[in-house]
């Protein structure tokens, strides 16, 4: 009596295991074909391999085009001092009040600002940009797509070090 | 009590439901900008961020629907209980990287604040989904029984 209960036991447990895994393969296989799907149907869609770049974002190469930029490094002191873009100005979010003066007195309505941080992963260009942006009334602020990375790596832009003159 | 339970497991199912859909559905509007959002974590090659970008959201709003509809609900508990350890365990990465990016989570619809933030939360839907899953296995299997 009491085997014959563990074997029904047992059966409902394999059935409902059963159940499970061809349910949890349904919604699989109906989330696989809907992304698919979205890729020719989505206009928002990315294509493979395409580089996207966010609302605000600007890429090295169509800013390297632009002819009056005033580069802003938003990463910290000491990164600012190892290297940096030649002529760009410091300014973190921990000493923003200290260091956008400096900024204020080089910038003019008509420069376009491009601001980076280390990379894509850190948020503190996006940051400034917006502080730029909303409290010193600056217009043309874009952060720069890549950041920090992009910017050594192209090897486009001339690089300084030490403290900034 | 077991009709006052019964109350609070069906306003926690909906409740995990809702947020699955919408979350789904935000993504799903702009899968360009989810993509941007799992490339800033600089955990997954590109070839499974994009295939995550297109196919994540889909199953977050089907699943989020079969919770809320009761359909496959135990398999829909399952994938939605895999993807949040998955997302805590992504956001735990970021954090011990030194990654402070939007986890793209809802779109650009943003109401968690932080990484820290946003490992409770997900701790906390992970135990309402562990529930959810028990519940429903539970009652699947006494219907099964009864058939």
């Amino acid at each position: 009596m009491n085997s014959n209960k563990t074997l029904t036991s047992q059966a409902g447990a394999f059935s409902f295991s059963v159940k499970l895994l061809v349910r949890t393969l349904i919604l699989l296989t109906l989330s696989v074909i809907l992304g698919a799907l979205s890729l020719y149907l989505n206009p928002h869609a990315p294509s493979y391999g395409e580089d996207i770049l966010r609302e605000g974002e600007i890429d090295l190469e169509s800013a390297l085009a632009i002819k009056d930029v005033v580069w802003v490094d938003a990463r910290s002191g000491q990164e600012f001092e190892r290297s940096r873009a030649k002529d760009s100005i410091n300014i973190n979010e921990d000493d923003y009040y200290t260091q956008v003066g400096e900024f204020l007195a080089r910038w003019k309505n008509d420069k376009t600002v491009i601001v980076y941080c280390s990379s894509d992963a850190c948020s503190s260009a996006e940051n400034i940009a917006e502080r730029l942006r909303r409290e010193a009334g600056a217009d043309k602020v874009f952060v720069l797509h890549g950041g920090w990375k992009s910017v050594f790596s192209s090897g486009k832009l001339t690089l300084a070090s030490g403290k900034a003159k | 009590m077991k009709l006052l339970l019964s109350i609070l497991f069906f306003i926690l199912r909906a409740a995990a439901a809702v947020l699955f859909i919408s979350a789904g559905a935000a993504k799903i509007a702009n899968p360009g900008q989810f993509l941007l959002e799992i490339r800033a974590f600089e955990i997954l090659p590109y070839w499974m961020a994009f295939s995550t970008a297109l196919v994540l959201p889909w199953l977050e709003l089907l699943s989020g629907l079969a919770l809320l509809t009761m359909k496959y609900s135990s398999a829909a508990s399952l994938i939605l209980m895999t993807l949040t350890i998955s997302f805590i365990n992504f956001i735990a990465i970021a954090k011990r990287n030194g990654i402070d990016t939007d986890c793209g989570c809802f779109g650009q619809w943003n109401f968690i604040g932080g990484n820290t933030e946003h490992i409770v939360f997900n701790s906390a839907l992970l135990g309402v989904l562990a529930l959810t899953f028990w519940r429903c296995a539970k009652l699947q299997r006494i219907f099964d029984a009864d058939r």
